[in-house]
């Protein structure tokens, strides 16, 4: 994989649903952002801000109605869709993934993309199990029916079958949405495993604003089709309020603080994202406090 | 790229013309007399006729002539063919252009034009009614028209919210196809290429997943219509009344007119 070269730039994007009919729809408007390299990244907004599009345009599959887009090197415009040497380095795995599943097993549904890309059959085969490693799900699936999986493994067979294509980048929208918490945070640590191991980059769109702050290192903020904010989450958290009309919630851990600090002085630090980095924070509060000078 | 930017086939376009404001039953009534009118028409005036009026509640609708060029398309090809069946297969009339065992007869073309001329009417006339009709609307005029069935024992609501359940889903089936179709290309899965076996494999990657999800939409429907006691319409009340305007008993007149119209020319 590695996405050393896929940093993402994007100038002035303007994308336009059913132009020059009454049912018109302005999705993203000049849309300017810029996504370094290999990080990985997330996508928060309301619903209707326009998230969901920018995963189609830089997948390939949309072309932008104004404005330009580059990605890896490559220029995708009105006129100019993107190479198809651009679109197989990137993979995307769309809301509710398994919805696509079609294959009579879980290898042959994982083999598809690999095989569209015109590998053969033996890297084929290596790939399908690497990816079946890679999202948790027991060689023993592979010639089981996809229709017969549990809803989980249903999800994870189907980023298998992105993973597969071993992309530079993988464009994620709401990957965990529908599982319990263990298949989220499983899901999640997976990504997380092959974006530090591999250099693949991830942009990830969600709507769960904790675990945008545990895994992003870079988060862009999307409302009404324009970017609003970007920097890392805890720039973006440690404001303690957000705009009311960007529709967000905090971290559920920023707002505990957010409380505790009510009643601390001096206040802790709100970029703590998860409950084990939390209890770390107040052991070194109490210990600072009872060497402090008093 | 993608088909997605443009509107499903024949779907509502919300608007606020004349003919989105008639009442259904008129324009249902006018559809069902309008389509044998162009089919029984036999002369040049009739279907000129008939032409301006299709042409005219075009332009009154305010619908862009993209969308209605879009809901042509698809039977572009049918109609073309069923032109080139005409220009081939009829021998009547003088014999304009021979090549071999091939001749094109003056009357071939006429009847090849106006078959076309008819075709375009039709599709596009009845177009015009699920573009500037909600399906709910469509729905309560239909099952009003047929009410008399239902003293012989037809279940007309039964049979409209069929309908009307239809015409909902075709827009959200459409998009989930899109939605799918993306996923698929996103694997390098594209429909544009490729020898025969291949697309057939292709289509199979879309079909597939469309069909497990309409079933699954249509079992949650059930449920959920179950669970809110749906009885087939029994003793119930509507929030809509119909009305009849002035629109309608105007265009009822231009009803009455064509009819006396196609009869006499």
């Amino acid at each position: 994989m590695g996405g050393g070269d896929m940093e993402i730039v994007v100038e002035e994007m303007s994308v336009c649903y059913r132009q020059g009919t009454s049912l018109e729809r302005q999705a993203l408007s000049d849309l300017t952002l810029k996504i370094p390299a290999g990080t990985f990244a997330g996508v928060v907004g309301a619903t209707g801000s326009g998230k969901s599009t920018l995963i189609r345009v830089l997948g390939g599959l949309l072309p932008p109605t104004r404005g330009r887009v580059r990605i890896g090197g490559e220029q995708i415009t009105p006129e100019h869709p993107p190479p198809a040497s651009l679109m197989s380095r990137i993979g995307v795995v769309f809301q509710f993934p398994e919805h696509q599943l079609f294959a009579e097993t879980v290898a042959e549904d994982i083999a598809y993309g690999p095989r569209n890309l015109g590998l053969p059959e033996e890297e084929v085969m290596r790939r399908v199990r690497r990816a079946m490693e890679w999202v948790g799900l027991s060689p023993e699936l592979a010639e089981r029916s996809p229709f017969h999986l549990s809803g989980g493994e249903m999800r994870r067979a189907a980023v298998a079958g992105v993973l597969a294509m071993e992309p530079q980048l993988l464009l994620l929208d709401e990957p965990t949405a529908g599982l319990d918490p263990a298949g989220r945070r499983e899901l999640m640590e997976r990504i997380r495993f092959l974006h530090r191991e591999r250099g693949m980059g991830v942009l990830l769109v969600s709507h769960n604003m904790d675990e945008v702050a545990h895994y992003v290192d870079y988060l862009l903020v999307l409302s009404e089709g324009r970017c609003v904010f970007s920097g890392t989450p805890s720039q973006l958290f440690s404001r303690g309020e957000l705009p009311g009309e960007w529709g967000l919630d905090l971290p559920e851990m920023v707002r505990l603080i957010r409380r505790l600090n009510e009643r601390l002085d001096p206040p802790l630090s709100l970029n703590r994202f998860t409950a084990d980095e939390l209890v770390e924070e107040l052991v070194r509060y109490r210990q600072h406090r009872f060497r402090g000078p008093e | 790229m993608t088909r997605i930017a443009r509107p499903a086939l024949g779907q509502y376009m919300p608007g606020d013309s004349p003919l989105h404001r008639l009442d259904p039953r008129t324009k249902i009534l006018f559809i069902t007399v309008y389509l044998p009118l162009v089919m029984l028409a036999d002369s040049a005036a009739d279907l000129a006729l008939l032409a301006a009026v299709a042409l005219g509640s075009a332009l009154l609708s305010r619908i862009s002539p993209g969308v209605l060029y879009g809901t042509l398309k698809p039977l572009v090809f049918l109609i073309a063919l069923t032109a080139l069946f005409h220009l081939v297969f009829t021998r009547e009339g003088e014999a304009v252009w021979r090549w071999g065992p091939l001749a094109l007869h003056d009357e071939g073309i006429k009847q090849a034009f106006w078959t076309a001329v008819r075709f375009l009417l039709m599709v596009l006339t009845a177009s015009l009614l699920p573009l500037t009709t909600t399906p709910l609307a469509l729905t309560d005029g239909l099952e009003r028209l047929l009410s008399p069935l239902k003293r012989l024992g037809v279940p007309v609501h039964a049979l409209a919210m069929m309908m009307s359940i239809t015409l909902r889903f075709i827009p959200a089936i459409w998009e989930e196809a899109e939605k799918i179709t993306l996923a698929q290309k996103a694997r390098g899965g594209a429909l544009d290429r490729g020898g025969l076996l291949f697309r057939i494999k292709n289509a199979a990657s879309i079909l597939i997943p469309l069909f497990i999800s309409t079933i699954r939409r249509a079992e949650e429907l059930a449920l959920a219509m179950e669970s809110r006691c749906w009885r087939g319409g029994k003793e119930r009340t509507r929030l809509r009344e119909l009305r009849f305007t002035e629109l309608d008993a105007a265009l009822s007149g231009l009803l009455a007119g064509l009819l006396v119209a196609v009869w006499l020319l």
